[in-house]
């Protein structure tokens, strides 16, 4: 094959590690000029472009419309200097590139106090036994940094040591109990979790899996944000205490005031009964603070504006979109900016950051 | 072609390619100097006469500005794609798109002046004298790296630079420091302090206006102002956006800061004004085609059109090629001979960076303090990083 470039899947952002192909800017056989967007590509995070920075041709596209999962670095397109070339790529397959499906991505969540660098597992595991982190489960062993500096001079093993403080955390006078019962020969710090932690993680290889029909089922495959939302939303379920409550409300007076003020609109503005309820729970919130608050594990957060987050149905999944202040917004500013963030959020164009957060949620199932 | 009229003898030697190409190539620096009219409305001064729109050099040199321009165009793109294949992580600002800075702002200063800028600092580094290898391999964490791989990209550092520094805004009155220095030495030489559009409205900025104003410090403030502060047009951030007159009592030149020549032309001028009279500050009118840093896709806070446009219409390497070609100082082979080479040296480069391994883990507690005004122990992160010296 005649001198050419394979282009990988790029790492759009810091902690992306798979990418989804999305739509195609460019066909075979298009110039590209430095800049030129060559494709979308659906990140952890977000849909972004992938602009390319050198000049070119398109000479083939090896990940097509649609490719999931796709590791980063793994070949998505070949690029060749010369416009005559793009036709000796018409079959060009993949074996000739080396597949990078499986990448040597390192775990960066690797939960060790001496943190081992990126890449190359370093080649002599970190002396420095990580006392502080609990063996494999995850679980961190709460402790004051006064407490950390006294065990560590004593010897003392934190993890045998019962905690006395807020939320069971491990204080300065418990070391001091602990020291003066006579059980200070505690063992040894557990073996260098460092070494386990930073064995790369195997990132699932790319198999693009369509829609497969069975006898009876339809195995309908899931996008990225999909998964996500059942992960949060499991999470959300598994680890927040909740409570349920019931009321009937009459909305008489709101119909009434609703169709009144919509009347005197003169088509500025409609305003429907959801924006009614949002600004009716933003001067909720503001009265009674407690419930604008939110669990942050060490702390309970409270708000001071009611961002409200209105859950809207796209056709890739639930996504709830925050309308910022409702506390200081009028009806008219909830209803036009419930309408503008629901109809980008159905083109897929919202920012990060406007659905991110956000203290309430209402959901309206119509 | 009036430029080689004056060649005089071609000396016979065997020579790569054509006889008129080698006479080129073996032509002194005297033969060779070239004249070019950098046009009208190059320049605007504030309290200061401007400098003028002609320039004169030898013909190697203004090659060589291309071809420097070019060895830096490519060693950013080198970076962008390392960046992308998650080689480099953290940090990393790129001046693709403003590369006639740097490349103007060095080929006017001597290896006596200092030069101090934020974190858009790998063209810098390299004008400075560092090596593409070096720069790459910093970048990517691997021991030969210009700071032995403990910096990165906010923190590369060369013989009379001064980095690469990460806080917006504190290199000004650092810069401002080093000229003192100058100063009080007695040094023949100038401090060149950069900062962008978004530091120009920093408090301490004009802390170290008024001190070089003050003591007539040998300083030339130089704002390289690219439009956008991170993502925050440069009108909806100052009051005044004519940044070269925000010095009030230091007198300012604007710069088509997209045109090397004018930079070079600016730069040596207000080093010979600064050397002999005290503070200047000069306004580098440029533009960034890639976003803040590489996790700003930089197409939020504008559009793709508006960049493309620059591109086409503005880019500093293309302009130059054309005015080179213009004034027949050289051909479109040769400028696409330096291409090719440039584009080759640095993936030359950029391979033997990747086979450097990363420094040792016990590198870590290296470099902190000169050796011989140390301390006994130092702290890491956590209480169980505690680092004895012996």
């Amino acid at each position: 094959y005649p001198e050419h470039q394979v282009v990988g899947m790029p790492a759009l952002s810091p902690t992306m590690t798979q990418g989804n192909v999305g739509q195609w800017q460019k066909s075979v056989g298009d110039r590209i000029e430095p800049g030129d967007v060559l494709v979308e590509i659906e990140t952890d995070k977000a849909q972004m472009d992938f602009e390319f920075q050198e000049e070119g041709y398109l000479a083939q596209i090896l990940a097509p419309t649609g490719s999931k999962d796709l590791g980063i670095d793994s070949p998505i397109a070949v690029i060749v200097e010369d416009a005559a070339d793009v036709s000796a790529f018409a079959d060009f397959s993949l074996d000739a590139a080396k597949s990078a499906a499986a990448p040597a991505a390192e775990a960066p969540s690797a939960p060790d106090a001496a943190a081992a660098p990126a890449q190359a597992a370093p080649s002599q595991p970190t002396p420095a036994a990580a006392a502080a982190p609990a063996a494999g489960d995850g679980s961190r062993i709460f402790a004051s940094p006064l407490a950390k500096t006294l065990a560590k001079e004593k010897g003392v093993d934190l993890a045998q040591i019962e905690g006395s403080g807020p939320r069971g955390r491990v204080i300065k006078a418990d070391i001091e109990r602990f020291v003066a019962s006579g059980a200070a020969k505690a063992a040894a710090a557990a073996a260098p979790k460092a070494v386990a932690a930073a064995a790369p993680k195997a990132a699932a290889a790319a198999a693009p899996a369509p829609a497969v029909a069975g006898v009876g089922f339809t195995d309908i495959p899931l996008t990225n944000m999909r998964k996500v939302i059942a992960k949060r939303l499991t999470e959300a379920k598994s680890t927040i205490p909740h409570y349920y409550l019931q009321q009937s409300i009459a909305m008489d007076n709101v119909n009434k005031l609703r169709q009144s003020l919509n009347t005197a609109a003169n088509g500025a503005y409609k305003l429907s009964v959801n924006d009614f309820v949002i600004k009716a729970a933003a001067s909720a919130l503001r009265d009674v603070p407690d419930v604008n608050s939110s669990w942050q594990g060490e702390f309970i957060r409270q708000n001071h504006h009611a961002d409200i987050a209105v859950a809207a149905a796209t056709p890739a999944g639930l996504i709830t979109p925050i309308v910022k202040t409702c506390d200081a917004k009028g009806l008219k500013a909830i209803s036009s900016d419930v309408r503008d963030l629901v109809t980008r959020a159905r083109a897929n164009k919202l920012k990060p950051e406007e659905f991110q957060g956000g203290s309430f949620t209402i959901s309206n199932l119509g | 072609m009036g430029a080689f009229a004056a060649l005089g003898q071609a000396r016979p030697v065997a020579a790569k390619g054509a006889v008129r190409q080698a006479a080129r190539a073996m032509a002194s620096a005297a033969d060779s100097a070239v004249t070019i009219d950098l046009g009208e409305n190059v320049f605007d001064g504030y309290n200061i006469d401007v400098p003028s729109s002609k320039v004169t050099m030898s013909r190697e040199d203004l090659v060589g500005l291309y071809r420097e321009m070019q060895v830096v165009r490519r060693l950013e793109m080198a970076a962008d794609s390392s960046y992308k294949h998650k080689l480099i992580r953290g940090f990393c600002h790129l001046c693709t798109g403003q590369e006639a800075v740097p490349i103007g702002v060095e080929s006017a200063l001597t290896k006596q002046d200092a030069v101090i800028t934020a974190y858009r600092c790998h063209g810098f580094t390299y004008m400075r004298g560092a090596s593409p290898f070096g720069i790459l391999a910093e970048l990517m964490g691997r021991k030969d790296g210009v700071s032995k791989g403990k910096g990165g990209s906010m923190h590369m550092y060369a013989p009379g630079f001064y980095g690469g520094n990460g806080i917006v805004g504190a290199q000004v009155p650092l810069g401002a420091g080093i000229a003192f220095a100058q100063k009080y030495r007695g040094e023949a030489a100038c401090t060149v302090a950069l900062y962008g559009d978004g530091a120009a409205n920093q408090g301490q900025v004009f802390e170290a206006y008024n001190m070089a104003k003050l003591w007539d410090l040998p300083v030339l403030f130089v704002c390289e102002n690219n439009k956008y502060g991170m993502g925050t047009a440069a009108s909806r951030a100052a009051a005044n956006t004519d940044y070269y007159t925000r010095g009030q009592y230091i007198p300012g030149i604007r710069v088509n800061g997209m045109d090397v020549l004018a930079v070079r032309q600016a730069v040596a001028y207000a080093r010979e004004y600064a050397i002999a009279n005290g503070p200047i500050v000069l306004e580098m009118k440029t533009y960034r085609y890639g976003g803040h840093s590489m996790s700003d896709p930089g197409t939020t806070y504008r559009t793709r059109e508006e960049v493309q446009h620059m591109r086409s219409t503005s880019d500093p390497i293309t302009g130059y090629k054309h005015r080179l070609l213009d004034n027949g100082v050289a051909t479109e082979d040769e400028l696409k001979a330096i291409d090719k080479a440039a584009k080759k040296s640095i993936d030359e480069e950029l391979a033997k960076a990747k086979a450097i391994p990363e420094p040792a883990a016990a590198e870590l507690w290296d470099d902190v303090y000169v050796k011989g005004a140390g301390v006994p122990y130092l702290r890491g992160r956590v209480p169980e990083e505690t680092h004895y010296f012996n």
